[in-house]
């Protein structure tokens, strides 16, 4: 059972560096210290001549310098002026725990974060021939829109539109240059990246139907997403328009219901 | 060779034999028909011929009903459907596309065996003696082309010598021998040199349809830089090419090229020199891979076919051989390009094996 009159002096021990470590996270930002206790303020001195512990009792045996700068003080001396701040222990311990939850904060935010669009974009314009961006171009698609989300699920994704038609021998070449991709590029990405080629090709060889877009995603999951046009879909109200504009015709305004009505 | 052993014996215990196929079809079904019925572009058509005697010499078989046909138009044929009216093999200047496999499986042509046979190129030659340079088809289609772009706007092609394209070429006349219009070699030389070279320009980016583009990209001009040479090629280039201007180049196959290398060279397209070494490697731009494809329904009903066609695997014996496509064989005597014996012994076996092809 440790005595009373011990208890008292080690509370007092303990409570000086704790009350010490709980100011200084706040204060050490401005290079402030303002201690707890009502005592005069140390003048500032250089880090060669330590004082000796006065002052408080507590003090006694703790290797603690607190020393208070005025603003103007530190503005003349420079940004400490060869004045050093010393931290407890808990005080650095809080220091510590601050600097990591910034730091995995930062770091969960930038993962989770998408790039930027340009960063995508130069990433597009490589000049490498098989490249994926280059063989989709070689297809007939041209990229259209970047799409990112911030979040706790950030997404990506590419939307790409149909362009030019291929001739065959657009075509051949295309498969050609796929059949030398193959027989480079083995791995997984590369024979998931020539399947969605081999699609479009597929696809827009077909008599009946084309692929208008095709989505690109890349988070959360990465996919591919065609869109499918009939070859002989039917105009749009802009593109009818166009049409007659250029053609010269004009468009025949449909009779309201009651003039037509014979009943 | 074990697996071909092995299928062969199979073959004999069933009291057939490896040499000839002599089962005819199964009670109430119509005779085997003979003979095969090949359709080839005509890049392949001297191989077939030389391939067709071999097969009447060695396994007693009549000669093969052999048609000469554009590539798209024999795919179409083989890819229609199965039966008396279709073709049961076809011969192709190239491998056969997805497209066109797609189109086959759709028609129930499922069971395709491809015969790997080699390969061949279109090159570009001059006189020996002549000054050799390097060309590109940028520079083909901007040297042969009727229109070519400039600025936003397409002109009348009046460039005159190499040079005028690019410095580095040689201030030689722009005078180019190739075949007429119509033929399969025009209509690779078309795909590969003038529509490869206009393709990536900024001024056809904006067609959407390929009809205007091609048509815009492929129309050679005809103030005489470009002359067409009647077919046989093989037979009429010799003839005319020796009477050219200096400087002219000629537009070949590679075969034909063996046969007049004593007083022809080799031109590198877009750095590259067409050697056996880079056409078998696919280095050189202009390679076409010589594809033979066999339907299987068509075969003996041994071997999973309805028994419809005799000789079909004889026929597949035959041009995968040794004598056909080893070092050495008749069809490297004509000028193909074989492949190297491992690989040759790879598609030999799976070619034997019927392994079905797959797109």
């Amino acid at each position: 059972m440790i005595p009373r009159h011990r208890l008292r002096s080690l509370a007092a021990a303990l409570a000086v560096p704790l009350m010490a470590g709980a100011v200084l996270p706040a204060a050490a930002q401005t290079g402030a210290v303002r201690p707890q206790a009502a005592t005069p303020a140390p003048e500032v001195v250089p880090p060669s001549a330590v004082p000796p512990a006065s002052g408080h009792p507590a003090w006694a045996g703790h290797d603690i310098q607190v020393l208070t700068l005025d603003f103007a003080d530190v503005s003349d001396a420079g940004p400490v002026g060869g004045v050093q701040v010393v931290r407890g222990p808990v005080g650095q311990f809080f220091d510590a725990v601050a600097y990591w939850a910034d730091y995995i904060f930062t770091t969960i935010t930038r993962g989770l974060t998408p790039p930027s669009p340009e960063t995508f974009a130069k990433t597009m314009r490589s000049k490498d021939p098989n490249d994926f961006w280059k063989l989709v171009g070689d297809a007939g698609y041209k990229l259209k829109e970047i799409s990112t989300d911030v979040g706790v699920v950030p997404d990506v994704g590419f939307r790409f539109k149909y362009v030019r038609e291929l001739s065959d021998g657009d075509v051949n070449w295309l498969e050609r240059k796929l059949d030398h991709h193959a027989e480079k590029f083995k791995d997984p990405l590369s024979v998931i990246q020539r399947t969605i080629i081999y699609t479009l090709l597929s696809v827009n060889s077909s008599d009946m139907y084309y692929v208008d877009e095709l989505k690109v995603k890349l988070l959360p999951l990465p996919k591919a997403e065609f869109s499918l046009m009939p070859w002989d879909s039917g105009l749009s109200e802009e593109h009818d328009t166009l049409l007659r504009a250029i053609q010269g015709k004009k468009r025949t305004k449909r009779k309201p219901a009651e003039e037509d009505s014979h009943y | 060779m074990f697996c071909a052993a092995v299928l062969a014996g199979l073959l004999a215990l069933a009291g057939g034999s490896a040499a000839a196929e002599t089962a005819g079809p199964a009670d109430g079904q119509p005779p085997a028909r003979s003979p095969i019925k090949v359709m080839v572009s005509p890049l392949q058509t001297r191989f077939t011929q030389v391939l067709g005697e071999h097969l009447v010499t060695k396994y007693g078989l009549p000669p093969l009903d052999l048609s000469t046909v554009l590539a798209a138009t024999a795919s179409k044929a083989f890819c229609a459907g199965t039966g008396p009216g279709s073709p049961d093999v076809i011969a192709l200047p190239r491998r056969m596309a997805k497209r066109e496999y797609d189109g086959c499986v759709e028609n129930g042509v499922i069971d395709i065996i491809e015969l790997p046979v080699g390969f061949d190129a279109l090159v570009l030659v001059v006189k020996k003696g002549d000054l050799v340079f390097n060309l590109t088809p940028r520079a083909m289609y901007f040297a042969l082309a009727a229109e070519i772009p400039l600025e936003d706007d397409f002109v009348r092609n009046d460039v005159r010598r190499w040079n005028d394209l690019d410095p580095r070429l040689p201030a030689l006349d722009i005078n180019v021998f190739g075949s007429e219009a119509g033929t399969s070699i025009t209509a690779f030389f078309k795909e590969i040199f003038m529509e490869g070279g206009c393709r990536g320009l900024r001024q056809f980016k904006v067609y959407y349809s390929s009809v205007d583009r091609v048509k815009t990209c492929t129309t050679l001009r005809d103030d005489g830089r470009y002359v067409g040479i009647k077919p046989p090629i093989a037979v009429n280039f010799k003839d005319i090419f020796r009477t050219a201007p200096k400087g002219a180049v000629g537009v070949v196959p590679y075969t034909v090229y063996r046969h007049n290398a004593d007083w022809l060279d080799l031109l590198p397209v877009s750095g590259v020199l067409p050697t056996t070494t880079t056409i078998k490697d696919d280095e050189y731009e202009a390679v076409t891979p010589v594809r033979y494809y066999v339907k299987r329904k068509h075969m003996d009903q041994r071997l999973g076919g309805d028994g419809s066609v005799h000789g079909l695997y004889n026929f597949i014996q035959e041009i995968m051989s040794e004598d056909a496509i080893g070092d050495g064989g008749y069809l490297e005597s004509l000028g193909l390009v074989v492949d190297d014996p491992p690989d040759r012994e790879h598609d030999r076996e799976a070619a034997l094996r019927l392994q079905p092809f797959r797109r």
